[in-house]
């Protein structure tokens, strides 16, 4: 090993400005490849932890059947073109419907051959003078 | 940065450590402790042409930061070092090929560095420049010798030589670039 004693003497002979430019440069070339070597190491322990999750998705897709099983496709309403689409009524914006007894109901026919045939409950209105034409 | 658990460790181990694990401190610190030994070790490698020796240098610091690992004691540290070096300089030499080169370089990385005896190269400077102060003229000797080997300091060299602190260090200038001219040439003939 070199002696001690010539440390100074050997640095102080060989300085000179070059060596002092050149000082600088190696440091800022070594430090650009010191970020550039830890970028490196960063991106390699991402994809090794980023492995596991990619091999258990590989592993998925593997098991998945190969024939998939049909799926009917869902058109949106609009592309439908007979279908029309009214506005929703509210309930609450409805007037009740009111109730009449029987007599109410034949006396909005008066001229007509009426009657209410059936159990109660369960009756229709049944005009004589018109065959097999009945109102629910 | 060193942790508590480093702290009580060897310090080329946490430096080399660090190194490896990419830290830009590490390599600082690296740099201002081997750059001129490096340097030193390059010149005769380079067989005193100082160019050459350079360029070798940059390559070898830029090798360091990136193949860098860790190592338990300083000798194997260097010879390590001095393995890089050597081929940094062989490589900017010879042109070689970059397949070449990075096969020379994965080599060095995988093969263990032992520690050895300190070879030609690390005391062949020490040698060439004690030859070298032999040559000088006894008076510029003595002052090289006063101020460098002895550890006197410009006054005290004054006083002794009575000439002004300004004269004395002239005087060391011109003797250093006498005596860098006689080393280079030296490293050049062998």
């Amino acid at each position: 090993m070199k002696h001690h004693r010539h440390d100074d003497l050997l640095r102080e002979t060989f300085a000179d400005r070059e060596l002092e430019s050149l000082r600088e440069a190696s440091l800022n070339r070594g430090l650009a490849a010191v970020r550039t070597k830890r970028r490196r190491h960063m991106l390699r322990n991402s994809t090794l932890a980023a492995m596991p999750m990619l091999l258990l998705m590989a592993v998925l897709f593997w098991r998945t059947p190969s024939e998939p099983v049909p799926v009917a496709k869902a058109l949106p309403i609009a592309a439908i073109p007979s279908l029309k689409i009214y506005p929703a009524i509210k309930t609450a914006d409805m007037a009740p419907v009111p109730t009449i007894s029987d007599k109410e109901l034949l006396a909005l026919y008066p001229n007509r051959s009426v009657g209410l045939l059936g159990k109660p409950g369960q009756q229709k209105l049944v005009f004589f003078d018109e065959p097999a034409k009945s109102v629910n | 940065m060193t942790t508590p658990h480093e702290a009580g460790a060897n310090p080329i181990t946490v430096l080399t450590r660090r190194l490896a694990a990419g830290e830009e401190a590490a390599f600082r610190e690296f740099h201002a402790q081997y750059f001129d030994r490096l340097h030193q070790f390059l010149i005769v490698v380079a067989r005193g042409k100082e160019h050459e020796a350079r360029e070798a240098l940059q390559e070898t610091l830029v090798r360091v930061a990136r193949y860098a690992r860790a190592f338990d004691d300083e000798a194997a540290f260097w010879c390590w070092l001095k393995a890089v070096a050597r081929n940094a300089s062989r490589d900017a030499g010879r042109k070689r090929t970059r397949y070449a080169a990075l096969l020379q370089t994965f080599a060095n990385f995988i093969r263990p560095a032992a520690p050895t005896a300190p070879s030609a190269d690390d005391d062949r400077l020490t040698a060439v420049i004690d030859e070298c102060l032999a040559e000088l003229a006894p008076d510029d000797r003595a002052l090289l010798q006063g101020k460098y080997l002895a550890g006197a300091t410009v006054n005290e060299l004054s006083i002794r030589e009575g000439l002004t602190p300004k004269a004395v260090e002239s005087r060391l200038l011109r003797l250093r670039r006498d005596l860098r001219e006689r080393v280079l040439a030296k490293l050049r003939q062998s």
